[in-house]
């Protein structure tokens, strides 16, 4: 599962999602794109998840390229606990998505196997999403 | 032939004033060229889109209508929204006779490879290369031929042979386009993984009870 190998800070303040994507927002590698419509915390889990998805569907075909990381620890306290005592431990790692942010990518495959395989990807997913083609801008 | 598009002057200025101007069906841009002619544009989205769908992306010398006068100039870059892709702020640059300038160009390939045709996949690495040339000669794409291309094989730029005039300013050593060896046995492999996985897991369960 995907997650960073070192950090320099243990833990992290929640943040905020405001706004659309400032950046990852074009299709950059491949032909095709997965593009997010809807702004979420995506757990490594989720992206592994919908990558064994894609791969599955298209066997050996195509390349894929996943644009997102979880470079976000969350933390949780354990079950039953008092309030206090400190923050939570690492409960799981996260990537922060935006709306326009392009999530997955895929080329040397058909549109047809693109779009089905996104399909399958996107409900794996806890957002919105929409197939992006670089014929129709890319964006 | 240099196409004509029709923009007004502006006199919408800061954000919330421009937001207003993108409601009421027109996008913000501006002209520039040399000092003391730069011009805050309007255009109206439906002729814009309309033009961009007849250059079809291309980098191509247009022909500007800004208050029955006439400028040739390039699109030099389109802002678009994130998430639905529509063009938010367009850039032109003034085209000057004689005058070098730099222009982003899109790379196109033409055929079918002979790795492709193997098994291999076709890698696009560029796709878009900026070059540094006087309007007249400008190209409106550059197309690079890759039938000859074999499993393993690639193009860079000091491959292309374009014509002297144009300057390309990416390094001679940049590719643009490869072919990647077919993938074998992915999938199984996977596959294998999770199966070793489950028994594992199944294991370790076993010895917790």
């Amino acid at each position: 599962m995907l997650m960073p190998k070192r950090t320099k800070y243990r833990k992290q303040h929640r943040g905020r999602r405001k706004g659309k994507a400032t950046s990852g927002n074009y299709i950059a590698f491949g032909e095709y794109g997965l593009k997010a419509l809807e702004a979420h915390w995506i757990t490594g889990n989720q992206i592994e998840a919908a990558r064994l998805a894609i791969t599955r569907y298209l066997k050996k075909g195509g390349k894929l390229w996943i644009r997102i990381f979880p470079d976000k620890p969350v933390t949780k306290k354990p079950a039953e606990t008092r309030m206090g005592k400190g923050k939570g431990n690492v409960d799981r790692w996260v990537a922060v998505v935006k709306p326009g942010r392009i999530l997955f990518e895929l080329a040397g495959v058909t549109e047809e196997q693109a779009r089905e395989a996104f399909r399958k990807a996107s409900f794996k997913l806890p957002i919105k999403t929409r197939f992006v083609s670089l014929k129709e801008g890319g964006m | 032939m240099a196409r004509v598009l029709n923009v007004e002057k502006r006199e919408e200025f800061g954000t919330s004033k421009v937001k207003k101007l993108r409601r009421s069906g027109y996008i913000p841009g501006v002209i520039y060229g040399h000092a003391g002619e730069n011009y805050p544009v309007k255009i109206n989205i439906k002729d814009f889109e309309h033009f961009l769908s007849e250059i079809h992306g291309e980098t191509q010398l247009i022909t500007i209508k800004l208050d029955g006068e006439e400028k040739q100039v390039f699109i030099k870059e389109i802002q678009r929204d994130p998430l639905y892709g529509k063009p938010i702020h367009v850039d032109f640059q003034i085209a000057y006779a004689g005058e070098k300038i730099e222009l982003t160009v899109p790379v196109i390939l033409k055929g079918e490879a002979k790795g492709e045709k193997l098994g291999g996949l076709v890698e696009q690495i560029t796709r878009e290369l900026t070059i540094y040339v006087v309007p007249s000669k400008s190209i409106p794409h550059i197309e690079v031929d890759i039938t000859d291309l074999g499993i393993g094989d690639s193009i860079h730029v000091k491959d292309l042979g374009l014509d002297p005039d144009i300057e390309i300013l990416e390094p001679p050593d940049t590719p643009i386009v490869t072919v990647l060896a077919p993938k074998k046995g992915v999938v199984e492999e996977e596959a294998a993984e999770e199966e070793v996985g489950e028994e594992a897991a199944a294991e370790e369960e076993e010895k917790t009870e």
